[in-house]
C-alpha cells in the first residue's frame, strides 16, 4: 500500500511535492496519511483552520523578525555602503577578505575559544544539580527546591551582570573593600585584561541555569519508573547510576542544551559589551563584540558590510560545530 | 448549540489575535481626540541631570497653558542614542523633537526639517524682534547653515544650552582639606602647568589619597594635553590663499578631512608632527596622576571617588558642575572646595618636563614653537552648536508640527529661559538671559590677543581609527611607543565623508544668489558666506579632487 502511494507521489510534479512536504510538516502527518482522501476533510477541516489561524501570528512574526533579517544579512554581507553613500555596492567576497586579514579577528577568536571551553565545562554543574534534585525522595522538598531554583528567572540576566559590576568595582566594590580590610591588595577585576575573562565566567556562580534545569528535569521525569527499579534490583550504586543510567538517558536534552551553548558561545557579545572598557579590550574582544563595534563604532564610520559578513561567518561556524557534535553524540537509546 | 458557539468563539479569538498583531505593527502615533502628543528625545539622564528637570518644568508649564498638548520626554543613553535614532527613522517611529549634537545632525540631516521658514518669522512668545532667530545671541548669522534633505541652506535646529558669545573652560575642583593635609596651600592653586605638576607630584606621594578622580572617558582625559599643542597647525599644510585667519576656525575640520584623507586615503601626512613626542610624553605623565582604577570607572564612580574624599581633585565643566557640587558633603569637605581654571602650557613647563625626564630635550625643542600660549575656549565659537531638531516626518502632520514649533518658541522665550537656566544650571542661547552665579567661575575673559585657534591633534580622534582609545591606553601603559600608537591610530576612514565637488559648487552658487538678493544691512554677512563657500570649494578642489595643491608642511 505504502509502496503504491510512494509510486504515485513520485509521479507528482515538483511543486505538488513541495506542497505535500509543507503540509506534512505543518500538520505533523506522514505521506501515507496525506494521500488518504478521506483525511482531506480533516486536514482542511474547521479545527485545522482555527489552529492555523492561531499559529499565523507566530509564523508571521517568525518570518518577519527572524527569517527576513537572517536572509537579508546573508545578502548584505556581499555589499558595502556608508552614511554618505547609502546605496549598497556589491563587493563580492571583499568583506570576508577584510575579516580574514584583520588581526583583531584572530585575537578575538582566542577569547571566543576560552568562553566556549568554559561554557562547555560549566554545563555539568547544572546536570549534577538536576540529578541531585531528581533523587530527592520527598516531593514536597523537590517542589521547594524547584521553586527556589526558578525564582532567579524573574530577574533579567542583565541585572545580575550589573550587580556583579557593583560588587567587583575597584574603589567601592564589596569584594575589594573586604580584601582591603583584611590587608590584601585590591584586585582589578574589571580593569585587568588578563583577568576580565575569568571575572565574566566567575560571575555565573553557582553555574546552574534555571531554564536548563527544567529541561533536564523534564527529561528525567519522563523516564519510566521501571528503569530505576530495574537498576535498584541490579544493585546499581549512586555513581554508576549517574554514568550508566541518568546521564545517557538525558543525552537528548544534553544535545539540545549543547546546541544552545555552541550558539551563544560562538556569537557571545552582550556580557562582554556590558563589562567592556578600553583597558580590557584585548582580553574581552570576541568575534560577536567585534561585529557589534564594527557596526556601532565609538568613533569613525561604521563598517556594516564587515559586520554582516562576520555574522554569517559566525553562523556557519556555529552550524558546523553543532552538526559535528550531533553526529558524535547518540541519544537514540 | 454549544459546539456551534465554541466554533464561533474560536474563530473570534483567532481573528482578535491576528488583528492584535497587525495593530501592534501599525502606526502608534494616532492621537486621542483633540489631544496632540509630542515626544522629545534627550540624552540628559532624568535621575542625575538638572537639564532634564529643566526640560520637564518647561514642558509642564507649557502643558498647563495648553491642555490639548501632552509632552513626553524620553531619555536615551549616549551609548545607544545613535542606534535608537537609526532604527526610529528607518521604522518611522523616531521622536518628534530630538536633541542633537552637530555631528549627529550631519548624520541624520535627511530626516530633519529645515526650520529657516519658522526662524525668520516672529515668535509667539517673545516679540522683542521681528524674527524668532534674532531673539538668539548672534541672530540668524550665528546659526550654522547646513546641508539638509531639501537644500544646502538649511537650519536644522533650535539652539538650547550654550551661548556662542560666552567663552567657558574646564575647571579643576579640589578638596581644600586634602590639599592642606598634603602640605600644599589650598588658597594658592596652580596658575600654570609647572605649578600644577608640582601639586600633582606632592599629592601622588601622599598616603591614602590619589591626585585626580578619573573615568574611562579616554578621549576626555587625553584631550587635556592634546589641546595644548598644534594651534593653527592645520593651516601650515595649505597655501596662504586658503589660510585666511578670519576663516581659520571655520575651515578647520575641512582641512582635517583633507589631511586625514590625503591622496584619497593612500597617504597620511599627519604621522609625525614635531610636537607629538612632547604631547604624548606629557599626556602619559598627566594620566599617571589619575586614580589607579580610572580605566574601569564610570562617570558616577569618578564623582563618587571625589565626593568620598578618595581623590583630591576632579576635572569638571559647566555641564556637570551642578551634579558634582550636589554630591559634596560637609563631612568629607570640612574646609569646602576650591576651583581653578585649567592652566595653559608654557615653555617653562617643557623645561620642567625635560628636567624630570618625562620628555627629551629634542622633543621639547621641536614642540616649543607649537605650544599654545593662551587659552583656547571650549565653546564660544561664535555659532550655536546644538539644540533640538524637528523630525521631518512632521510635515505630514501639520497640527503636530505647529504644536512643536509653538513649544520651541515658548521654550526659547526670554521668560521661559530665565526660569530654565535656574533649574538646569545652564547657559542660555537667548539674548539678555541672566548668567547664573554657579557658571560665572567657568567663564573666561578673552585674552588681549584673542583665544587660541583650533589645534590639530587635540582629541586624537581626527586621526580616524575607531580603536584609538584602546591604542592610547596601550601607549600609556607602556606596551607600545608613541610612534607605534600614531601608526596604529592613523586611518583615513574619513575619505568617505568628503563632500562631493558638485555640492560645494552648488553652495557657492547659492551663496552668490543670497548676496545678490541681500539688502544693504545683510551685504556684509552674505559676502562673508560667499567667501567661506568659495574657500571651501577651492580647498577640496585643489587639495583633494584635483590634487594640484602642494599638501606638504610649509614651514
Amino acid at each position: 500500500m505504502s509502496n503504491h502511494h510512494n509510486g504515485v507521489i513520485r509521479e507528482l510534479p515538483w511543486y505538488r511535492r513541495i506542497w505535500r512536504e509543507v503540509v506534512c510538516v505543518a500538520l505533523d502527518i506522514d505521506h501515507e496519511e496525506y494521500s488518504r482522501k478521506k483525511r482531506w476533510k480533516k486536514i482542511f477541516g474547521y479545527t485545522t483552520l482555527v489552529g492555523l489561524l492561531f499559529a499565523l501570528p507566530a509564523v508571521l512574526s517568525n518570518l518577519v523578525f527572524d527569517w527576513y533579517p537572517m536572509l537579508d544579512g546573508i545578502i548584505k554581507s556581499f555589499f558595502t555602503w556608508s552614511n554618505k553613500n547609502p546605496e549598497p555596492v556589491f563587493v563580492g567576497l571583499q568583506n570576508f577578505q577584510n575579516i580574514f586579514a584583520d588581526p583583531q579577528f584572530y585575537a578575538s577568536l582566542k577569547n571566543m575559544l576560552f568562553f566556549f571551553a568554559a561554557n562547555l565545562i560549566l554545563m555539568f554543574p547544572t546536570i549534577i544539580c538536576c540529578i541531585v534534585l531528581f533523587r530527592i525522595k520527598s516531593e514536597r522538598s523537590q517542589y521547594v527546591y524547584r521553586v527556589l531554583l526558578c525564582l532567579q528567572m524573574v530577574i533579567p540576566a542583565l541585572v545580575f551582570t550589573l550587580m556583579w559590576i557593583f560588587i567587583l568595582g575597584y574603589d567601592f566594590g564589596a569584594i575589594n573593600n573586604l580584601l582591603s580590610q583584611l590587608g590584601f591588595e585590591k584586585v582589578k577585576f574589571l580593569g585587568d585584561p588578563g583577568l576580565i575573562k575569568w571575572t565574566i565566567i566567575m560571575t555565573g556562580v553557582p553555574f546552574v541555569s534555571a531554564n536548563t534545569t527544567l529541561i533536564y528535569l523534564g527529561g528525567l521525569n519522563g523516564i519510566s519508573e521501571s528503569v530505576w527499579e530495574a537498576g535498584t534490583l541490579d544493585g546499581v550504586g549512586p555513581v554508576k547510576k549517574f554514568f550508566k543510567l541518568e546521564l545517557p538517558l538525558i543525552a537528548g536534552q544534553f544535545k539540545l542544551n549543547l546546541i544552545g551553548v555552541i550558539g551563544t558561545s560562538i556569537t557571545a557579545y552582550y556580557q562582554q559589551l556590558v563589562y567592556y572598557n578600553a583597558a580590557v579590550h584585548d582580553g574581552i574582544l570576541t568575534p560577536g563584540l567585534l561585529m557589534y563595534f564594527k557596526a556601532f563604532p565609538n568613533a569613525g564610520a561604521p563598517d556594516y558590510g564587515y559586520s554582516y559578513a562576520l555574522g554569517l561567518v559566525l553562523f556557519l561556524v556555529a552550524l558546523l560545530i553543532s552538526m559535528v557534535s550531533m553526529k558524535f553524540i547518540k541519544s537514540d537509546h | 448549540m454549544k459546539a456551534r458557539w465554541n466554533r464561533i468563539s474560536g474563530m473570534l479569538m483567532a481573528s482578535v489575535m491576528i488583528a492584535g498583531v497587525f495593530a501592534a505593527c501599525g502606526n502608534n502615533s494616532k492621537q486621542s481626540a483633540g489631544k496632540v502628543t509630542v515626544e522629545i528625545l534627550t540624552w540628559q539622564n532624568p535621575e542625575t541631570s538638572p537639564y532634564y528637570k529643566g526640560y520637564e518644568e518647561a514642558a509642564a508649564a507649557y502643558m498647563a497653558e495648553h491642555e490639548n498638548v501632552d509632552i513626553k520626554i524620553r531619555y536615551e543613553d549616549d551609548d545607544t542614542y545613535g542606534s535608537i535614532l537609526e532604527t526610529g527613522f528607518a521604522g518611522g517611529t523616531a521622536p518628534d523633537l530630538i536633541q542633537l549634537k552637530s555631528g549627529q545632525r550631519a548624520t541624520y540631516k535627511e530626516n530633519l526639517l529645515d526650520l529657516r521658514e519658522y526662524l525668520t518669522k516672529s515668535s509667539a512668545y517673545d516679540n522683542r524682534n521681528d524674527e524668532w532667530a534674532e531673539n538668539f545671541v548672534g541672530g540668524l548669522g550665528a546659526f550654522p547653515v547646513e546641508e539638509g534633505a531639501d537644500n544646502n541652506n538649511s537650519i536644522l535646529f533650535v539652539p538650547n544650552d550654550g551661548n556662542p558669545e560666552v567663552y567657558t573652560g574646564g575647571l579643576y575642583v579640589y578638596n581644600k582639606k586634602l590639599i592642606q593635609d598634603a602640605g600644599l596651600d589650598p588658597e594658592n592653586p596652580p596658575k600654570n602647568w609647572t605649578e600644577m605638576f608640582e601639586w600633582l607630584e606632592v599629592l601622588k606621594e601622599t598616603d591614602g589619597i590619589e591626585p585626580i578622580a578619573g573615568s574611562s572617558d579616554v578621549g576626555g582625559k587625553v584631550s587635556q594635553f592634546g589641546s595644548l599643542f598644534g594651534e593653527d597647525y592645520a593651516d601650515k599644510f595649505f597655501d596662504e590663499e586658503v589660510a585666511d585667519p578670519d576663516y581659520s576656525d571655520d575651515l578647520f575640520w575641512d582641512k582635517v578631512y583633507v589631511l586625514t584623507s590625503y591622496d584619497r586615503g593612500e597617504g597620511m601626512p599627519l604621522d609625525n608632527l614635531p610636537y607629538y613626542g612632547a604631547m604624548f610624553g606629557l599626556m602619559k605623565q598627566h594620566m599617571s596622576y589619575y586614580q589607579s582604577s580610572w580605566t574601569e570607572n564610570s562617570y558616577e564612580t569618578e564623582t563618587l571617588s571625589f565626593a568620598n574624599a578618595n581623590t583630591a581633585m576632579i576635572v569638571s565643566n559647566y555641564w556637570s558642575y551642578d551634579t558634582l557640587v550636589n554630591s559634596i558633603t560637609e563631612s568629607k569637605f570640612p574646609d569646602g572646595y576650591g576651583i581653578f581654571q585649567s592652566p595653559v602650557l608654557g615653555e617653562d613647563t617643557l623645561d620642567y618636563a625635560v628636567a624630570k625626564g618625562w620628555i627629551t630635550q629634542d622633543e621639547a625643542d621641536r614642540a616649543a614653537p607649537s605650544a599654545v600660549t593662551r587659552l583656547r575656549s571650549s565653546s564660544g565659537t561664535g555659532q550655536h552648536d546644538y539644540g533640538f531638531s524637528v523630525n521631518r516626518k512632521l510635515k505630514e502632520d501639520q497640527d503636530k508640527l505647529e504644536t512643536v514649533i509653538d513649544f520651541l518658541q515658548y521654550f526659547s522665550s526670554k521668560d521661559a529661559q530665565e526660569k530654565y537656566v535656574e533649574t538646569a544650571g545652564s547657559l542660555s542661547p537667548v539674548k539678555d538671559v541672566k548668567i547664573i552665579e554657579n557658571l560665572k567661575s567657568f567663564i573666561i575673559d578673552e585674552p588681549a590677543e584673542g583665544f587660541s585657534k583650533n589645534v590639530l591633534g587635540y582629541f586624537v580622534v581626527e586621526w580616524g581609527n575607531s580603536d584609538w582609545g584602546v591604542t592610547l591606553l596601550k601607549y600609556i601603559n607602556g606596551d607600545i611607543s608613541w610612534e607605534e600608537a600614531v601608526e596604529a591610530i592613523s586611518d583615513p576612514v574619513w575619505a568617505d565623508d568628503i563632500p562631493a565637488l558638485e555640492t560645494l559648487e552648488e553652495a557657492v552658487k547659492e551663496a552668490q544668489a543670497a548676496l545678490d538678493a541681500a539688502s544693504d544691512d545683510e551685504q556684509e554677512e552674505a559676502q562673508a558666506a560667499l567667501t567661506f563657500a568659495s574657500l571651501r570649494y577651492k580647498l577640496y578642489s585643489d587639495y583633494y579632487y584635483n590634487m594640484s595643491g602642494n599638501l606638504t608642511e610649509k614651514n
